[in-house]
């Protein structure tokens, strides 16, 4: 009877490797706690975030190996200002311009197309899914791609896609404005968030309030970009570093090979081969660079961080929903509400979420107060749904 | 970290409610998060419907209600008798037996998916609804929404299977409504059902019943509705074998009861297996520990998962049942569902614990952490 259950639910070694992965991290910790207190691995990606809680993986490891969730939700580092402004094209709060009548007034609001999760991500005054519930035109898709397509389907509308996330997402919305250009689709445009990974990670390590030890680099982005523009982390700041896969197995390898560089000496490794060669995609990269260039962006619980977002080309302005509805660039520090919050904290590893005072109090998933608790990939967010006792 | 150690304490008990979890706060407008399952329909239950309407079968917020009225002594009714025998020698007898009745709504877009279509899906949903309470499915209604524009030949596609459904699962549709509304963007036809059954005699099902020690079992791989409707929506253009689960439990759930030893079941529809035993663990205030290695999943439903950014404890199921039995029991419950079509991958996945109130997932490292309940949809995420 047992044999048989056995068989048709799972391997009779289920889970082996991964704990004698688990048993081998928890010895190096041993090993180098003779010398220091706590080891802080940073984390700089929401995959990792959701791994990491999701496999159970910070509650199985050594407690004095403290794993930290870096600005690595792109929907969480999305500044107010930034979500305010998406949600004033999705209430039809705007003016057109750039090819179209000046100050007419928009009798049909444009539709706006984002990727799940910046649903429910509240601005200074509502969220999208909200506004949506009081009638604005808010869709989901899985791919920039698809809201092109919703535009082809309906060319008498204006479809305004999100352009949220890192050197992941910023390649396929860029070949999707190519795509757009191409058939000459007018009524597609996008409103650009995007941030960009090394920039952020040179302004954590030059801090001095943070301590970490060494950095676990996102595979995907680094899929894109290659190894070289973390070379800074090894070169500047002799800090342990290695691109990890998103697997139980994947972090618990990347997490060891961080552990040995700390023995011998900082490198840039690369743990998930199967998919990131060092000279990354150049493909995608050339396509990115093409379509957007490097400008200062504000990281929301952060700051500013000089030439870590993307803005668009000139040649390609047409497509800048900023530009086409005319919508001013906010100093979103100031729109942010002041609180408790210690999200900036949570996101430079000076604190971990369950240390913030508003965490599962006035602050859940539900009511979120700062931005890691905002996105289901969000530090604070993860924790609150993997990693409360 | 003193505070995560008052955070462990507070959480064990399950009174426990922390502003903005259980609280009273309901959105100003209905989002599509409050249709999920999760706590935002949880919330706007209590605090819109059961508020306004709560009367004690449905304070219960059970799958079904045992009609108050028809609640027969337990001494009128016969002890010897087979499951579902009983019941016909019982109406033999003219013993009052207690009625037990659901409603449920449906709104699946598109309204046919490969392994079904809105029709069965009415009628199995409606069925298992029954069924999980203990009680043979007898009588069910159907009101039709019929958007302008329809074509007839769909409908009668659907009733077509509606009718199979209802042959398989012994129901008799006994009434009926039919409205239409202006032509709109999208769905071209909801249903709303009405199923009423008889409660088995030997059915003594309830949060109160379970005990600790007890072991949770499902019938088969889970997530296979959603991952279903995922793909038949066509909107990531991917291609599988994707088939929805979607079937009439009773045949499978009523045999089980001919003896003693199930203490609850529920079929985890919207929402998925996290949810139903949120639920579970809310109404018991005790523990639910599941093995993640024991969790029969598809591959094909792990990779529409994974593609997606969900989680398949979190998808919905339409022919799957959770039974939370005495240990004891376990064995034979197994071996008798594996009998059956519909138990063939049943298996055993975890255990009623105390001392750790709400769910718990022992994951492959070997580590325990919550499973809560989703607040609203599960939403892709973008990496």
């Amino acid at each position: 009877m047992r044999v048989e259950q056995r068989r048709s639910t799972s391997k009779p070694d289920e889970g082996l490797l991964e704990r004698v992965l688990l048993a081998k991290v928890n010895g190096f910790v041993a090993e180098l706690c003779k010398t220091r207190k706590t080891i802080n691995l940073m984390e700089v990606c929401g995959t990792h975030t959701m791994a990491i809680s999701g496999f159970g993986i910070r509650r199985a490891v050594d407690p004095r190996l403290r794993l930290l969730s870096g600005p690595g939700c792109p929907v969480c580092v999305t500044a107010q200002g930034e979500i305010d402004a998406a949600i004033d094209i999705a209430r039809a709060e705007i003016g057109y311009s750039h090819g179209f009548p000046r100050r007419r007034a928009v009798a049909v609001p444009p539709v706006v197309v984002t990727f799940g999760d910046m649903m429910r991500v509240p601005g200074t005054q509502t969220s999208l899914e909200q506004e949506k519930a009081k009638g604005a035109d808010v869709r989901v898709v899985y791919s920039a791609l698809d809201a092109l397509r919703l535009a082809e389907d309906t060319p008498d509308r204006q479809f305004v896609f999100l352009g949220v996330g890192f050197e992941t997402t910023a390649p396929t919305v860029a070949a999707t404005v190519l795509a757009a250009q191409e058939s000459g689709v007018r009524n597609f445009s996008v409103l650009p968030m995007f941030k960009t990974i090394p920039p952020a990670l040179d302004a954590i390590a030059s801090s001095d309030r943070v301590n970490v030890d060494g950095f676990i680099l996102p595979g995907h982005v680094a899929t894109i970009i290659g190894t070289r523009p973390y070379e800074l982390l090894r070169d500047k700041y002799h800090l342990p570093s290695c691109v990890v896969g998103f697997e139980a197995l994947d972090v618990l390898q990347g997490i060891l090979m961080l552990l040995k560089q700390m023995q011998t000496g900082p490198q840039v490794e690369i743990q998930y081969k199967r998919s990131v060669r060092p000279e990354g995609n150049e493909k995608a990269r050339e396509v990115m660079d093409t379509v957007f260039r490097p400008c200062n962006a504000t990281w929301r619980g952060i700051g500013a961080i000089a030439g870590s977002g993307l803005e668009f080309r000139r040649e390609f302005a047409e497509f800048d929903a900023r530009k086409r509805f005319r919508i001013a660039k906010r100093r979103t520090p100031n729109a942010e509400r002041r609180t408790a919050c210690r999200c900036g904290d949570v996101m430079l590893g000076v604190i971990v979420p369950p240390e913030c005072k508003l965490f599962a109090k006035t602050c859940t998933p539900e009511s979120p107060v700062g931005p890691c608790m905002v996105s289901t990939e969000g530090a604070c967010a993860a924790y609150f749904k993997y990693d409360r006792n | 970290m003193t505070k995560s150690k008052v955070e462990m304490t507070k959480s064990q008990t399950p009174e426990w409610n922390p502003p903005g979890i259980f609280g009273d706060i309901v959105d100003p407008r209905i989002v599509m998060g409050h249709g999920a399952g999760g706590r935002k329909m949880h919330r706007l239950i209590k605090n819109v419907f059961v508020k306004h309407l709560g009367s004690p079968a449905l304070r219960k917020l059970a799958d079904a209600a045992v009609l108050p009225g028809f609640v027969p002594k337990m001494e009128t009714v016969p002890q010897r008798g087979h499951v579902p025998g009983a019941t016909r020698q019982a109406r033999r007898g003219c013993v009052p037996r207690a009625m037990v009745m659901t409603t449920d709504s449906y709104v699946v877009q598109p309204l046919f998916f490969p392994g079904g279509d809105i029709g069965k899906l009415a009628v199995c949903g409606t069925v298992n609804d029954l069924a999980v309470m203990g009680a043979q499915p007898r009588f069910i209604s159907l009101a039709f929404v019929l958007r302008e524009g329809l074509e007839v030949k769909k409908l009668e596609s659907i009733c077509r299977s509606i009718a199979a459904a209802c042959r398989k699962a012994g129901v008799q549709v006994v009434t009926g409504d039919t409205k239409v509304i202006e032509r709109g963007e999208e769905e071209e036809l909801y249903v709303n059902t009405t199923g009423i059954g008889e409660l088995l005699p030997r059915a003594q099902l309830g949060p109160e019943q379970v005990k600790p020690g007890d072991r949770i079992l499902i019938n088969g791989p889970i997530g296979e509705h959603e991952a279903a409707i995922a793909v038949a929506r066509g909107a990531y253009r991917f291609r599988g074998k994707a088939e929805s689960d979607c079937a009439a439990l009773d045949g499978l759930i009523l045999p089980l009861l001919a003896k003693p030893g199930i203490r609850i079941m529920r079929d985890p529809t919207r929402g998925g297996l996290a949810t139903t035993l949120n639920e579970f663990a809310e109404a018991t205030g005790l523990g639910f520990v599941i093995d993640e290695a024991a969790l029969p999943i598809s591959s094909h439903v792990h990779g529409v998962a994974e593609l997606l950014g969900l989680s398949p404890l979190y998808m919905a199921n339409e022919g799957k049942v959770v039974v939370v039995a005495d240990r004891k029991a376990e064995d034979r419950l197994l071996a008798k569902m594996r009998r059956h079509l519909l138990g063939k991958r049943a298996a055993s996945i975890g255990e009623v614990v105390k001392g750790r109130a709400g769910v718990w997932l022992k994951t492959r490292l070997g580590s325990l952490r919550p499973l809560i309940m989703l607040e609203g949809e599960q939403l892709p995420r973008i990496c």
